[in-house]
């Protein structure tokens, strides 16, 4: 037990959970008690975004490598989440091509979203394969061919995602409470994660990629470890995120909400899950007041941009720079960068 | 540096284009015009985006001029419209002639012309001239090229202007081709752009043309072999050839060592 108690990893998500974790729940409370219908949709995406924001830092916050590429596992996330929760009787109407497990296929929530995740790690897995054996630069580039080819598939594929349409009718089943529960479990994930071994050794990498392969780091299977939890988080994320808004379409995995989940990253910064959270906040904040101050349209982004921006100049690490809240006892050293 | 706004300087271009053709002003002058303001928003961009944050990394600078592109695009939203606007083109570049019974457009044919020169010009510009053998060196290392009293600032701000102007021509053909602009119009063909200098290799004037060449074959293979059904796909199948391509070659087909050697 005394080692338990001592683990890094159990001490880290445990920190994250009694600070991170108590904000959110007090923050899905309030809405709960006291929001109109269309803030809590407000707020339970911003529960959602703080999980894909959580699962882009498990790859790139740990790494140091730009991933454009992950809200594709989202999107698998997504579609397989809602084919498997609409019903049969619907399904046979709207997507008559459907193949014949997928179309008889209904299940609850949660099993939908636990296979979502399995899915899209799956996926992940075989393609971060090759990817994570690329260089810095390279690998960046190939995520968003990975990005652009998600989307494609997911635009043209009519039998199985009904394409532009998309999809629709998928049964209510979320509140902001299970949005909740996901980005937990996004969360402690990301934080346990940074925490461990491949984690401390990947950031390490981040740090000195050399060094870190001279003291027996393996840089590429860490990378390929991070890549696939991180595609796994988002794919769970994105079955979630289907089950809380009903219908959606290919262009919502494709280059806008990429850039903004990115904003967030930058802007909280990306090398602790704190960061994440922050930057989620901070965005979602932002492109609210803009929306209620002056409702027009174009003047969100523009605003999310000139944070990047400012943020960029004035201080790059994002605001939280790094920081993570510590469970309190013996300290661990730190990765210095 | 990889300038990911650059789309918005074809875009630029392109409204300079819209709003000289509503003055009246005859097509040549448009397209100087469309240079200028190219080349002028260029030098703008590499002053907020890219000088303030010299030997931040990689990401950084994506990062910084993807926020520029979508300030630019939101601007254009706001201040001009979210609607396409029709730029006429004048009547010759529309019409076609036959060579041996195969018919060929004033456009196709004034598009490779200047691309050719363009290209002849910036190849003759980077081997033979102080300022561009500067920029050479300016983009391998930074910190030695000051060192070696070459005002790399200002080499700098020249190649951003010439890579507006050069964006600013494009948006002249695109124009052409397409006959309206919108906010997003710089979007796709500088995405082809970019993937086509990345398989070619960075930094290498001759692996963007082998890379633009390659892009285009692959996708006008595929145009041809790939059945009616699969063809939403097209795109995909490229683009995983590239990544393939990365995968093996991460300097891309015409690495800088190669060049150098």
């Amino acid at each position: 037990v005394t080692r338990l108690r001592q683990s890094p990893v159990i001490r880290g998500g445990l920190a994250s959970l009694a600070t991170a974790g108590l904000v959110l729940f007090v923050v899905a409370l309030l809405a709960q008690a006291f929001a109109a219908p269309a803030d809590l949709r407000v707020v339970g995406n911003f529960l959602i975004v703080c999980g894909l924001a959580l699962g882009f830092q498990i790859f790139s916050g740990n790494s140091g490598i730009v991933s454009f590429g992950h809200l594709a596992f989202m999107g698998v996330g997504a579609y397989t989440g809602a084919l498997l929760t609409i019903p049969p009787a619907l399904k046979e109407s709207a997507l008559p091509a459907l193949p014949g497990f997928l179309a008889d296929a209904q299940v609850g929530f949660v099993p939908a979203v636990i296979i979502a995740a399995l899915v899209a790690g799956v996926i992940a897995a075989a393609i971060g394969f090759p990817i994570t054996r690329m260089r810095e630069g390279a690998l960046s580039m190939a995520t968003f061919g990975v990005l652009v080819i998600f989307f494609v598939v997911f635009d043209n594929w009519e039998q199985v995602t009904r394409g532009a349409t998309g999809l629709f009718g998928i049964p209510k089943q979320t509140g902001v409470f299970s949005a909740l529960a996901f980005a937990l479990v996004a969360l402690v994930v990301a934080r346990c994660f940074r925490e461990s071994r491949p984690g401390f050794l990947l950031r390490a990498s981040a740090a000195d990629p050399v060094a870190a392969e001279a003291l027996g780091a393996d840089v590429i299977r860490l990378r390929w470890i991070a890549w696939t939890l991180a595609g796994a988080v988002m794919g769970m994320m994105g079955a979630v995120w289907a089950g809380f808004n009903l219908a959606f379409g290919p262009k919502q995995f494709f280059f806008d909400p990429t850039f903004s989940v990115l904003a967030m990253l930058i802007v909280g910064g990306l090398s602790s899950t704190s960061g994440a959270l922050v930057g989620a906040a901070a965005i979602t904040l932002a492109s609210e007041l803009v929306r209620r101050v002056a409702d027009v349209q174009g003047l969100g982004p523009i605003t999310i941009a000139l944070l990047i921006l400012v943020i960029l100049y004035r201080r790059p690490e994002g605001l939280l720079a790094g920081w993570e809240p510590r469970w309190p006892g013996r300290r661990r050293a730190e990765v210095e960068t | 540096m990889v300038n990911f706004a650059h789309g918005e300087l074809v875009t630029v271009g392109a409204y300079a284009m819209f709003f000289a053709h509503g003055a009246g002003l005859p097509f040549a002058a448009q397209a100087l015009l469309a240079v200028l303001t190219g080349a002028l928003t260029a030098v703008v961009m590499e002053r907020v985006a890219f000088r303030p944050l010299r030997g931040a990394s990689f990401a950084t600078l994506l990062f910084s001029s993807f926020a520029v592109s979508v300030v630019l695009q939101n601007l254009f939203l706001i201040l001009i419209s979210a609607r396409q606007k029709g730029v006429p083109t004048p009547g010759w570049l529309n019409e076609a002639f036959m060579v041996g019974g195969v018919s060929v457009g004033w456009l196709q044919v004034a598009t490779t012309f200047v691309s050719l020169v363009a290209l002849g010009a910036l190849t003759l510009f980077l081997r033979h001239t102080a300022q561009g053998l500067g920029m050479v060196a300016a983009s391998q290392d930074f910190a030695v090229t000051r060192l070696m009293g070459i005002p790399a600032n200002r080499v700098v701000a020249w190649a951003f202007a010439i890579s507006g102007a050069l964006a600013g021509l494009a948006a002249v053909f695109v124009l052409a081709r397409r006959g309206t602009v919108e906010p997003t119009m710089g979007f796709t063909p500088v995405l082809k752009a970019f993937i086509a200098s990345v398989v070619g290799g960075l930094g290498s004037l001759s692996g963007a043309v082998v890379g633009g060449f390659l892009l285009a074959g692959i996708e006008v293979f595929l145009d041809v072999t790939l059945p009616t059904e699969a063809l939403g796909f097209r795109d995909a199948f490229a683009l995983l050839v590239v990544v393939a391509i990365l995968y093996f070659r991460p300097d891309g087909l015409v690495s800088r060592k190669l060049e150098l050697a």
